[in-house]
């Protein structure tokens, strides 16, 4: 066989180049691939358009500033209902919920009312071996991610374009279509929860367990210098019976009354009160020599006059992780090697520990500090790895603060004292931070990337709550069987043959549909006129403290959405409210309270479970955008545009 | 054990500080295979080599009588008995090899963990340095010192523990001495190697009174004192895992297979009957 002369053999392959690049490009709808360029988007959760523009005016955000005047900074218009798993599912998959089935955090089963956990299920192995008290699997379980629609990634990683994904909400279990993913928002604790913390007391009040929201209060003594106690796991998977599987610890005090020196297995780790710990490896037992890994901190909230010691969720171990957290396996692995351990857990902020009082602000400040550091450590060499593609980092930390200190930028909330006053710059240090981070991404970029940062929706007070299940009943859609029940939480005493509406979770409100809920009650021919009345009425809502509309939009979602792929789920309306107001929590919870408004006096003083039109996100670029966004739902088509990917997605939700 | 452990620690860093700026990989297996070649060393002139060939082919004879006559249960059962009897006769024939590859290749894995069993100590970030105290030694409340590193924070003591902390930041990399002083002037030192990068030098996380077991587990220091009061001092070095195959192993796990591994290949060129 002779040779080709080299020139025939290079325009070969040139030839078979260009037909590789035409068929990828033909397969996806797009004209051109567009590889070996740089896209980076930084995603803020919770980064407030209006909050930016008065920081960016005062010229505290230097970095983002430049950003601003090299491609452009508008308000990114947010998903319906604004909340974050929905929002972030939406900004993936360019559908809206209706689409990609994620309407809440929570969602209810319409059968038994029961909530569960909206972005991720746990299927239990389908055979099991009953032993006595004993049971085992005989096949194995798994996790599955309940968001539905496509990725924007995946299309990218289809034609051979290296996406890496970090902290992604809405993503847990980990996509398994990006070259490297860590699971972010809707990762759970080792309980399957979005977190437990556990608060172990002295003080005479607790005398026994108790179960808050969030957490739990065990009581503790300390007996000859030592404080011994037990931190919960999971239900052991073995027994029939649940039983927690426990790991013991002590607390050593010392002699002069101001440290501990806490002992969990062979990890010791010395407190002086007020101090975190660094990450502690704890070993669940499962069975003889075999544990399932996990990691907690400790903080020494007090040593006198009571001991105090909080013990964060236990996180998944990072290194040996009980559930899938990223792609490749041992990339969360490769991430602790490189910055030491890390909250594994989706929303490690524990604000909800803020929210029951057993965190002080300041413990919370200091936890999210300690988060982060963590996450920008991680970010710093996350970017020193990345060569080309597309990098996705997210950023939690703004959000979480926010929602427990929006209050000390908010002199007219009903709960704002001067003791919040203190904390009036935090909120404003954290946007400043996240230009440090803008600018390292910035210095990272060649002549022909792009960099985008963007946020999923923006902020505003809290400062009156609306019990939608308490509204439904004063206008004759819900009915009550007994009202001192109905006070208990998931809709413990209404009457399902008189009521019409109910409301669970944070903007929906809900039919008792014939052939869906199991009390239903409303024929399905009537849905539409309904959903429609409920909404009207909603929209005439006025908040007799304020004289303001409480309600300034509610959507019947078979109008607002285009996509009906979960109609099991998906709530008849959702509800949003007008700025500075929220539904009660306990409303949330499925409660009927006797009032329908109230003073919000939670530390949770800022949200955005408002009407979208209140709450815009940001979206800054460094340079113009190809295609440009101003929705959240059509970032992703402009980020896929960049590469030269166009037809996504797919199936278009929108009208 | 304490002079032998002192010829053992020359002999260590003569041999293994000139490989620290090999991989580690590298250095355990070149390690696991010097291990093989004196495993097959020993048992090439220490065991009864003619007998072991003869009790291993009757092993395979009583194991080849089970799968042949599989269906004769007495004839299966005499042939399990065959098999059980000859690895007795088997195990007893290596046990001299055994015994006396057991000493060295123990002291060996003491020094190589010495080596390849810890990361150093990062400057700048904080650690706690333990000592556990005899009764009535905390009165004399030590103090800790050392060149480059910062002791932050009082010294605490844990009666329930018998045990007393330090706070202490490294600040300059390479090896130093943690200096204990006691209230009676008494000094007790411990090493301490603080890291530049990810180096390879010889750490020691544990300084104790003596005993058989402690100076075999950690040789590198000789034993405290027994009368000063201390009857150990603890340093938190970070183990170290090797990368293998995407996965981080400890180092002890690597050799062991290594060695297994060489043991089993050489075996036959070399003429070695295991």
């Amino acid at each position: 066989m002779t040779p080709l002369p080299v020139r025939t053999r290079t325009a070969g392959a040139m030839l078979l180049a260009a037909c590789a690049v035409a068929l990828a490009a033909g397969c996806g709808g797009g004209a051109h691939v567009v590889a070996g360029q740089k896209v980076i988007v930084l995603g803020i959760d919770g980064f407030d358009h209006q909050l930016t523009r008065d920081l960016l005016a005062a010229g505290r955000l230097p970095n983002l500033a430049r950003l601003a005047q090299q491609g452009g900074f508008t308000p990114l218009a947010t998903s319906t209902p604004p909340l974050s798993p929905v929002a972030w599912s939406t900004f993936i998959t360019g559908l809206d919920p209706g689409a990609h089935g994620i309407f809440d955090f929570i969602h209810r089963e319409p059968d038994t009312l029961a909530s569960f956990l909206s972005t991720s299920r746990t299927v239990p192995p389908g055979k099991i071996l009953t032993l006595g008290p004993w049971q085992f699997p005989l096949s194995s379980g798994r996790v599955e991610l309940l968001r539905g629609g496509e990725a924007f990634w995946e299309v990218l990683e289809a034609r051979g374009i290296e996406t890496t994904i970090v902290r992604m909400p809405a993503n847990f279990p980990p996509s398994g279509k990006a070259t490297r993913e860590l699971s972010g928002m809707g990762t759970p604790d080792m309980l399957g929860t979005y977190g437990i913390f556990t608060l172990f007391s002295s003080k005479p009040d607790v005398f026994e367990r108790r179960d808050v929201s969030g957490g739990v209060i065990q009581p503790i003594d300390v007996i000859d210098g030592v404080a011994r106690g037990t931190i919960e796991g999971p239900p052991h998977p073995y027994r029939i019976t649940p039983t927690p599987m426990a790991v013991e610890f002590a607390a050593h005090v010392d002699a002069s009354g101001e440290a501990v020196l806490i002992v969990v297995g062979d990890e010791t780790r010395v407190l002086e009160v007020g101090e975190w710990s660094s990450w502690v490896p704890v070993g669940l037992p499962l069975l003889p020599f075999q544990t399932l890994p996990g990691e907690v901190r400790f903080l020494l909230k007090s040593l006198t006059p009571y001991f105090e010691l909080y013990v964060s969720p236990i996180n998944l171990d990072p290194y040996a992780p009980a559930l899938p957290i990223s792609t490749p396996g041992y990339y969360a692995a490769e991430l602790a090697d490189a910055e030491g351990r890390f909250y594994t857990q989706g929303m490690p902020e524990d604000t909800r520990a803020r929210n029951v009082e057993a965190l002080t602000a300041d413990e919370l400040l200091a936890q999210a500090r300690l988060t982060a550091d963590e996450t920008r450590r991680q970010f710093r060499y996350v970017l020193d790895q990345f060569r080309d593609g597309l990098l996705f980092y997210y950023f939690g930390h703004v959000d979480q603060v926010s929602h427990v200190m929006w209050r000390s930028l908010d002199p007219g909330h009903p709960a704002y004292t001067e003791a919040d006053a203190r904390y009036r710059a935090v909120i404003g240090d954290l946007y400043v931070e996240m230009d440090a981070v803008v600018g390292q991404a910035m210095a990272a970029l060649g002549p022909n990337d792009l960099l985008v940062v963007m946020s999923d929706h923006g902020f505003a007070p809290w400062r009156r709550a609306v019990n939608v299940n308490s509204w439904l009943r004063d206008h004759g859609y819900l009915a009550v069987t007994d009202a001192r029940a109905a006070t208990a939480p998931g809709l413990a005493g209404v009457d399902w043959t008189k009521t019409r509406a109910y409301a669970v979770g944070l903007n929906g409100v809900y039919l008792n549909l014939q052939g869906r809920e199991s009390k239903g009650i409303v024929p399905p021919a009537e849905a539409s006129r309904l959903s429609a009345e409920i909404a009207a009425a909603m929209e005439g809502t006025v908040d007799p403290a304020t004289n303001t509309p409480a309600i300034t939009k509610a959507f019947v979602t078979a109008a607002a959405f285009a996509g009906r792929a979960y109609p099991r789920i998906e709530p008849d309306i959702v509800v949003g409210y007008a700025r500075g107001t929220r539904v009660a929590s306990d409303s949330a919870l499925g409660i009927v309270g006797p009032d329908v408004f109230s003073d919000n006096r939670e530390p949770w003083s800022g949200d955005h479970s408002m009407d979208p039109a209140h709450v815009p996100g940001v979206l800054f670029t460094s340079r113009p955008l190809k295609v440009p966004a101003d929705r959240l739902q059509e970032l992703a088509a402009s980020i896929l545009a960049e590469f030269g990917v166009t037809g996504f997605p797919k199936v278009r939700s929108t009208p | 054990m304490t002079l032998v452990n002192a010829l053992l620690v020359r002999l260590a860093d003569a041999l293994l500080a000139p490989l620290a700026g090999l991989p580690p990989l590298a250095v355990v297996a070149g390690c696991a295979l010097g291990s093989a070649l004196a495993v097959l060393g020993v048992m090439r002139f220490t065991s009864n080599q003619v007998a072991l060939g003869l009790v291993k082919r009757r092993i395979h004879a009583a194991l080849l009588e089970m799968r042949l006559y599989n269906d004769d249960l007495r004839a299966l059962l005499r042939a399990q008995g065959e098999v059980l009897r000859h690895n007795l006769s088997y195990v007893g024939l290596s046990l001299v090899p055994l015994v006396i590859t057991a000493v060295p290749l123990t002291l060996a894995i003491a020094q190589l963990q010495a080596w390849y069993g810890y990361t150093g100590l990062t400057p700048g970030t904080p650690v706690v340095v333990t000592a556990a105290l005899e009764r009535g030694a905390a009165a004399t409340m030590p103090r800790l010192e050392g060149a480059g590193v910062e002791v932050t924070g009082p010294p605490r003591y844990f009666p329930t523990l018998g045990e007393m902390t330090w706070r202490i930041v490294p600040r300059a990399p390479g090896p130093t001495t943690l200096r204990l002083v006691t209230a009676g002037g008494t000094v007790i030192e411990k090493q301490l190697h603080v890291a530049t990068g990810d180096d390879i030098a010889r750490r020691s996380p544990l300084r104790e009174q003596p005993s058989f077991v402690g100076q075999l587990l950690y040789p590198s220091e000789p034993p405290l004192d027994a009368s000063a009061g201390v009857t150990a001092i603890r340093l938190p070095y970070p183990e170290r895992l090797l990368p293998v195959a995407g996965q981080a192993v400890h180092w002890l796990y690597v050799y062991l297979a290594l060695t297994f591994a060489f043991v089993l290949l050489l075996r036959k060129p070399l003429g070695v009957v295991i």
